[in-house]
């Protein structure tokens, strides 16, 4: 069992690094497909908050790890 | 019909993915091949791409029967969670924040723990086999998913096969030629571009789920790319810059001067 538990731990940091970076997507496509799906946006504006959200939460992410590791 | 911006920046990330990974591949193959013998490391990589190659034959046809819109959201959530984790690592090394991945490091760590590792180095070499098949596969693991992912989402499994398995045979060939590790292959530099591309293609895929519409609809994939570089170079440029900026004030023995 332990190989398979090495093997799940593999497959999630295929995705997983940062955990808070990744719930924030997580939550940013759920905000999406729930809210912002019901907005009276037209429909290339839907596409386009979506991804300044995904734009927005990469810049803020790194600029807050480099915040973290002073060089 | 697939546009030729979709099919072409779908196999280029396979190839450059692939690039990237076979790299880091076959310094560990290089390693168990100088370490213990080229038996087994040649034995544990070709077990190695026969496991990946049965995960696309497995994987591939049953990700192409789930229904369209449920296939492009889960695909979608899946690139934009591995390709960003991609470029914010890139992003951070680019920066000077985490260190560069070194190729000739890698090789002389791997060397000394297989040098110092015991089991017979003759015959049946189960250390030797076992090193060189998990390096295979677990750097191939992310080489899979992406072919998988764009290529089953775009109906491309075919050409992005082809585009990762060319990688491979480039770097091979390359490897077995200088005989060392490619330690002067700009990794940072394809893992920047991969990231940016399987990013925009998260994007791309997520918003064709939800049903949105993207203006100029496969041409889009290209501005979205495009995007996500300006973001990820302005971000590479400020965190430097706030970096310099604060380098003089710290001594050498890191005494910091108010």
């Amino acid at each position: 069992m332990k190989w398979l538990a090495a093997a799940a731990r593999e497959i999630a940091g295929l995705f997983i690094e940062d955990a808070g970076f990744a719930l924030g997507i997580l939550a940013w496509v759920a905000l999406a497909a729930f809210v912002l799906r019901e907005l009276p946006f037209g429909d290339p504006w839907r596409a386009a908050i979506l991804l300044a959200g995904c734009l927005a939460l990469l810049v803020e992410n790194v600029l807050r790890a480099a915040r973290k590791r002073p060089g | 019909m697939l546009s030729l911006a979709h099919a072409g920046t779908a196999i280029a990330s396979a190839f450059l993915a692939s690039l990237v990974e076979a790299v880091e591949a076959l310094t560990i193959v290089l390693a168990v091949g100088t370490v213990r013998g080229w038996r087994p490391a040649l034995a544990g990589t070709l077990a190695g791409l026969a496991f990946l190659a049965l995960l696309v034959l497995a994987f591939g046809p049953l990700i192409a029967r789930m229904p369209i819109h449920y296939m492009q959201l889960a695909v979608g959530v899946l690139l934009l969670l591995f390709g960003m984790r991609w470029l914010r690592k890139a992003i951070l090394r680019a920066a000077g924040v985490i260190a560069l991945h070194d190729e000739a490091e890698a090789f002389a760590e791997e060397s000394a723990a297989l040098r110092a590792a015991h089991g017979p180095r003759r015959g049946w070499d189960a250390i030797a086999v076992i090193t060189a098949f998990k390096a295979v596969v677990l750097e191939g693991l992310e080489v899979v998913f992406i072919v998988l992912a764009v290529g089953a989402a775009g109906d491309l499994l075919g050409p992005a096969s082809l585009g990762a398995l060319a990688a491979c045979a480039l770097v091979v060939i390359v490897g077995c030629a200088v005989h060392r590790p490619l330690a002067r292959i700009p990794e940072n530099t394809l893992k920047f571009a991969v990231g940016v591309l399987l990013s925009a293609f998260g994007a791309f895929w997520v918003g064709e789920g939800l049903g949105f519409h993207w203006p100029g609809d496969d041409l889009a994939i290209l501005a979205i790319a495009a995007l996500f570089l300006a973001a990820a170079a302005a971000a590479v440029g400020r965190i430097s810059q706030r970096r310099t900026a604060a380098a003089p004030l710290a001594r050498p023995h890191g005494e910091i001067v108010e």
